[in-house]
Formats: C-alpha cells, structure tokens, sequence
C-alpha cells in the first residue's frame, strides 16, 4: 500500500505539478468540515469520561441530572456543563498526518523533553485516543492533551520512537500556561439548590468588552447545599495591563439566574492568580425555585437571564426570524446569535442586525420600501418625501443599512 | 470526499488522474429511476425527532456549542494601524464587510476599502496589486494559480475561512425529492456536448403540471465563484449551458426561483427563503437531504470553501495586518460572524493547522 502510494504520487507529481498544487489543497479542503453529528444524528466525538465530571452531557442520556438538557420545569435548557481547563503544554512542534503527530521540534525545559521525545518521533496516541491527520479528518494533539490530562497534567501518550522503531508508552507530566483563579462560592440563604443547577464564574474585561478571554469562564454543577467550589484557567495572553476586569458568578437553573453577586469583584493583571471567596444573593427570579413544578417565567416569551450577558428564549428567536425572514433560525445560527447576545448586545441590537441583513432587504421591492419600512418600525411615524428621498440616498451611498438605521434612531431620539 | 475516506488504491488512482474534479460527482451513476418513492424531504431548518429527553435541535445545539467554544477567540498581539483593500467573492461581500467592522473594534486604527466584485476579478486583481486581499467563493484552480504565480503577488497564500454547503433548489411547489449526479450534471450541461442534457422536468421524472415546462435555470454570471464552481464540480470541467437567467447575486437567484415554479438554481443554505425547497442528492443509492444535520455528520458532500487570498509577502510589510485579520476571520468571534451570515464554521483542528500556516508553527 505505502509503495503504491509513493508510486501514486510520484507519478502524479511529475505528470502535473501545477494541477498537483490544487490536488492537494482540494484533498485537504475535506477535513475543514466539522463532523460533530454522527449519521444517525446523535452527537459525536464526545470524549472519554477521564478529567470530567460525571454530569458532562452525553447523547442519549436520560437521567434528570443531565443539565444540559434539563426540561422538567425550570424553563428549558440550561447552560452547557464547560469547566475551564488548564492550558497544558506538552512543548512540541508537530506535523499532522496519518501516521500520528510528527515531532519536528522540542522545546528545551519542556515536559516532552523531559519525557525523552525527539524530532521524529511520531505520537500515534493520547489517552488510548488516535491522533493525526486521517479519514478526511484532524484529530488535533494538543485538544487530546486538553481532554485527556488528568488534574495534575499527566497524560499517557503512545509513541513511536523513531530511533528504536518501535511503539513505547510514554507518561508525561505537563506544565500548565494558564493563571489559575480560584475560589469558593456560597448562597446566603441556606437553601438545597435542586440538581440542574449550575454555577457560572466568569472574567470579563471591563475596559473593552469585547474582548473575550480564553479560559475565562467556567459552568460547573451546582445542586446541593454547597459551598461550591470553581476555578477559572485563564490564558495570559489575553489579559492586557492596561485593562480592568471584572469577575462575576451567578447559579442558573434553565435559563433563569436564581442568585448571583450582587457587585462583581474588581481584578486586574496583577492580582489575577489569587483566591476568593464569593457570597451570592438569591435574585428576584430565584425566588421560590425551590419548589419543583412552580414556573416563575414572566409570560413574555423574551426572557434575559440576569447573568453575564443577554438571554433570548428560542421561542423568541424563532419569532423573531419568522417576523422578519419568514423562517426558523438554524441550529448554528441560534447558537450565534445566543452568543451575540452573550456579548452584551441587547435584543434590539440583533434585530436591528436582521433588519439589516442583505436577505431581509431583498424582500422589498426597492431601497425606497426597505427605507419606508424602517421608519416605520423605527419611528413612530410616517416618513415624509423629503425625509424617505433623503435616507433613501444616504442607504445607496454608504451601502450600510446599519449606518442608515443607527442614524435615524439618533435623529429621532 | 466522501469516497475518499475509504479510498481503494485503484480508486485514489482514478481520483489523481480525473483533475480538476471533485470526488463526490466521480460516484459511479446509479440508474436515472424515477425519484417518486423517496421519503418527504424538510425543507431547510432543524427536524425534530425525539431522543429520550433530547429532541434533535437540542442535540444539534449541544454539538454546535461545543464546537464553537472549541474554537479559541482572538487575541490581540499588538496594535495595528493601516489599510488593505477586500476584493472578490459577491457571497462573500456582507460577511467581508462584517469581518471589517468586528475587527475593527479590536484594532480601530485599521481600514478596508471595498475593490471589485466576483471571484475572477478579485484574482486578478491581487494579481495586479500584491497588497490586495482577495475573497473567493470556490477553491483555486491550476489557471488562477498560474496567474498568481506569474504576477506581482509573489507568494499566494488561501486560506479557508468559512464552509458553505450548496443545493441545488427548486420551487416549493416542485415535487422533485431527489437526483443523482448524473442527473444534477444534464440540468447545466451545454447541448450539443457529450451526454444528455435535461430540457423538461419530465426528463428528470418529475410528474404533473410540471413534466413538460421547459427548466428554467437561474443562475450566477461568467466571472462568479458559483459559476466556476458549477463547471468544475458538476460538469467536470465541461461547459455550462447558455440558456441560463443571470442574476447579479445568490440571493437574487434564489429570489427568482421562488417566483418561478419551473425554475432551478444553485445557492448555498445560508440563502434559502421559505419559496424554495432544496433537492436531496442521491449518491450511490443513499439519499442524502439537503440538510444542517446531513452536513454537520460529514456526509453531505457538495459543499464550497470560502477563502481568503493573500501575498504572503505581504506580511512581512504590513505591520502585522493580515495575519492579526486572518487569525481574528478564524477565531471564535470571526467563526460566529460567519455562521450569523448564514455560513458554517470550520473544524477546530482545521483551524488550529491553518493559523500554523499563517503565524507560524505554535508549540503544543
């Protein structure tokens, strides 16, 4: 097989170098796919049960401490079980392809250094899960490092060493790059915190909010009494000096916060590896959870959960798109928009951001009707010539109905 | 592709030497068999079938975020001021302008001008002018790289960007459910050529009001992505018919068809509208449906890269711009701006491979 394949490429090589330059962007063109479901539609690539908590969600699971899925009554699905994790480096340079991970460089001080790797040594495996470039997929090393290292940043990996050739198990110990910030947090009242719910921790840059932080958030399992405790791994990269944070917590049961911090905790650069102590307060949606079966949603079907960040219901996402695209929003694209949210974009924010959305104009008849619509929604009047000419030609010349319509809100304030 | 995750030796042959083609249209043609008896097809969106306590769009959900949070977000190494220009890819023009903006936030000091439209032209013009960026809506081709590599832009470098699945999308009263490749390639196929080329939706075993209205094919123009991408995926290389309606946009296609019930085009799925309905593809007897779930479990196989087209050389002049803009389209915020626009993500390890080919090998 392998000489077939030399002789494969070879003669493809010397028959059409240029063609073979495409050949080969277009064979690696498959494994950008993200395969996450499996063809009976269950998903995919969940990994090993090793480093998780026993409630990370799993496809098919039934038991009513699933909160990812928790729907007996609390409001619908909850946030995503996702503890931050360490940043562990095995301190290699590889090559991906089928055969494994190829070394080609090592790091000096580094755990694999340590561990005895080489250049050309090939890790075949991490954890007992394969990893390398094959069946139209990547299976990456350092995601098996971060999913299979234990809490201390050991791991097993299998190797092939090339100067013995041979395969030898090979344990590591890592060292972590992250900044870890722990903590404990308690609720005031003494209350059992029924099981769905979960404790989200999060860092967040106050200076500019758009900078998300990487291992800055945490969504771990919260039922019980507590004290609960948490552990956010931040990556330093992404914390400038210059820049002040915040830390904020809150437990949400469903998609309604039930307590949270009433202050969010002040951080910066400097005292980012340090330990707190957190004291939540039972919100005004929290009270009286502690019955099962009693709802206290608002009869709004637009809920915004009191923790970091916006909230829509996806009843009210869908009646959004259906409002204006006449369609459901796709499972992607509700994650997206959740996450737009998340931001600290409002829900006017995104429906000004469908409004305008090039399919959303296409469905009028010219700029003139699409112009007369938003200030119809926008304004509660209607447009006079003048001002439905003068709009119109602005939305041609900059081309940008999000210029257009943020204009318009600040005339009419 | 789907084939060549279990590629036979003589088959990979078979691959190598059939260039510049696909894999997926290299599927041996199954009988042209009337498509009655398939199962009703969903139109575009989530189906919802219950597992236990999940239903199928929970899943979906779960997989999904997953995925996205998988994906690193940005961040930024320094600042940046200067400017380039984006030129290129129609499909790819609202997510350009959107990419444009959200980076900007992170570096305000930096901006883009708007060059020409479509695919070719914006080749050419990083042809012309190295500091060009240039976007487009289907993979390079040994002429684009011999343009490339004949210019001014001294070292081209693609880079994948966002996925884009394609159907082939009818009205939503047309009954058609389903066709193979071979039937997918007589709707285009010039005449005259070899092979039958489909006139009526009877050629194709649609029944009804429709079996003898001529196909009306809407499509995209000369110097499109969509275009070239027709030619090299579905006719494998060989020419498209004449007697197509060309519309300046995908959504505009796919507008038309909704208002033509012998109509027929080609759009991503990012671009339907509740008047049109995808066609499932029949691919060695499977029935694939045109749907996210179908995409997302890797075996729907007629799907589009978008790409970004750089001189790499550029890089080393540029103060860092396009590889801070590169690594902001591939991280978390650029992924979810892309899905927003109605595109898929890309696969983290893809990712994590590409941005080794942008900033240079990053240690594990």
């Amino acid at each position: 097989m392998k000489l077939f394949k030399l002789l494969f490429w070879g003669a493809a090589v010397f028959s059409c170098p240029a063609i073979c330059s495409a050949q080969s962007f277009w064979q690696d063109f498959s494994s950008a796919i993200p395969k996450v479901l499996n063809p009976g539609g269950t998903a995919q690539g969940f990994p090993s049960t090793s480093g998780f908590s026993p409630n990370t969600y799993q496809p098919g699971m039934n038991a009513p401490s699933n909160v990812a899925f928790n729907t007996n009554g609390f409001g619908g699905a909850g946030p995503m079980l996702a503890p931050a994790r360490k940043d562990w480096k095995l301190g290699v340079f590889v090559d991906n392809r089928e055969e494994g991970a190829v070394i080609t460089q090592v790091a000096p001080g580094s755990a694999g250094q340590q561990a005895g790797l080489q250049p050309n040594d090939v890790i075949v495996a991490v954890g007992g899960s394969r990893i390398g470039s094959f069946d139209n997929r990547i299976i990456e090393l350092a995601e098996e490092i971060r999913r299979n290292a234990d809490i201390t940043g050991r791991v097993s990996l299998l190797v092939f060493n090339a100067r013995q050739r041979t395969l030898v198990p090979v344990p590591v110990s890592m060292n972590s790059t992250s900044t870890s910030l722990t903590g404990v947090v308690a609720i005031r009242d003494r209350l059992q915190l029924p099981s769905g719910s979960a404790l989200v921790v999060q860092i967040q840059n106050v200076s500019n909010p758009y900078n998300l932080i990487s291992g800055g958030k945490s969504v771990t399992r919260a039922d019980g009494f507590g004290p609960f405790p948490f552990e956010l791994n931040v990556d330093p990269r992404y914390i400038d000096p210059r820049d002040q944070y915040q830390l904020t917590a809150a437990i949400a049961l469903g998609n309604q916060t039930v307590y949270s911090l009433l202050q969010p905790v002040s951080v910066n650069a400097n005292n980012l590896g340090q330990s707190l102590n957190l004291m939540l307060e039972q919100t005004q949606a929290g009270q009286g959870f502690g019955i099962p079966g009693r709802s206290n949603q608002s009869p709004s079907n637009i809920v915004s959960a009191g923790y970091p960040g916006n909230f829509i219901q996806p009843n009210g996402l869908n009646n959004l798109f259906q409002e204006l695209l006449n369609r459901s929003p796709s499972a992607a694209e509700a994650v997206a928009w959740q996450s737009y949210l998340q931001q600290g974009n409002s829900i006017n924010d995104l429906k000004i951001k469908l409004m305008s959305n090039i399919k959303f104009r296409e469905k009028f008849r010219n700029d003139n009707a699409y112009v007369q619509y938003l200030m119809s929604v926008l304004t509660t009047r209607v447009p006079d010539q003048q001002e439905l000419a003068f709009w119109t030609s602005k939305l041609q010349a900059t081309q940008s109905p999000e210029i257009v319509i943020g204009e318009i809100l600040q005339r009419n304030r | 592709m789907l084939i060549c995750r279990r590629s036979s030796s003589a088959f990979a042959l078979v691959i190598g030497i059939l260039l510049p083609t696909l894999a997926w249209s290299q599927i041996p043609a199954t009988p042209a068999s009337k498509t009655k008896s398939l199962p009703n097809v969903t139109s575009a969106g989530s189906q919802s079938t219950t597992l236990g306590t999940v239903t199928q769009q929970e899943l979906e959900h779960a997989a999904l975020l997953q995925l996205i949070e998988s994906i690193e977000p940005y961040y930024k190494k320094k600042e940046i001021k200067g400017s380039a220009t984006l030129s290129g890819s129609t499909t790819m023009l609202a997510i350009g302008k959107s990419w444009s903006e959200r980076f900007r936030k992170f570096h305000p000091e930096v901006s883009f001008v708007r060059g020409a439209d479509g695919t070719d032209v914006g080749i050419k013009a990083l042809a012309a002018d190295p500091t060009v960026i240039a976007g487009a809506s289907r993979p390079l081709t040994e002429e684009d790289l011999a343009i490339l590599k004949g210019s001014k832009c001294k070292d081209p470098l693609s880079i994948i960007v966002a996925l884009d699945p394609l159907a082939l999308y009818v009205h939503k009263d047309n009954p058609l459910a389903g066709l193979t490749p071979e039937q997918l390639e007589s709707i285009f196929r010039a005449t005259g050529g070899k092979g039958k080329h489909a006139e009526t939706w009877g050629d194709l075993g649609v029944d009804g009001d429709l079996v003898s209205k001529p196909i009306r094919i809407h499509s995209r123009s000369e110097v499109s992505g969509t275009t070239t991408l027709i030619k090299q995926l579905i006719l494998r290389g060989g020419e498209m018919t004449k007697e197509a309606q060309s519309h300046r946009s995908s959504e505009e296609v796919c507008a038309a068809i909704g208002t033509d019930l012998a109509g027929v085009g080609i759009c991503g799925f990012g671009e339907a509208t509740p008047q049109v309905r995808p066609v499932a593809l029949i691919v060695n007897g499977v029935i694939v449906p045109a749907t996210d779930q179908s995409f997302l479990s890797g075996q729907y196989p007629f799907v589009r890269p978008l790409l970004l087209v750089i001189d790499k050389a550029q890089m080393a002049v540029d103060g860092g711009l396009r590889e801070a803009m590169l690594r902001y389209v591939l991280s978390r915020d650029g992924q979810l701006e892309a899905v927003r626009e109605g595109f898929f993500p890309l696969d983290p390890a893809f990712i994590r491979k590409q941005l080794d080919m942008i900033s240079g090998p990053q240690m594990r």
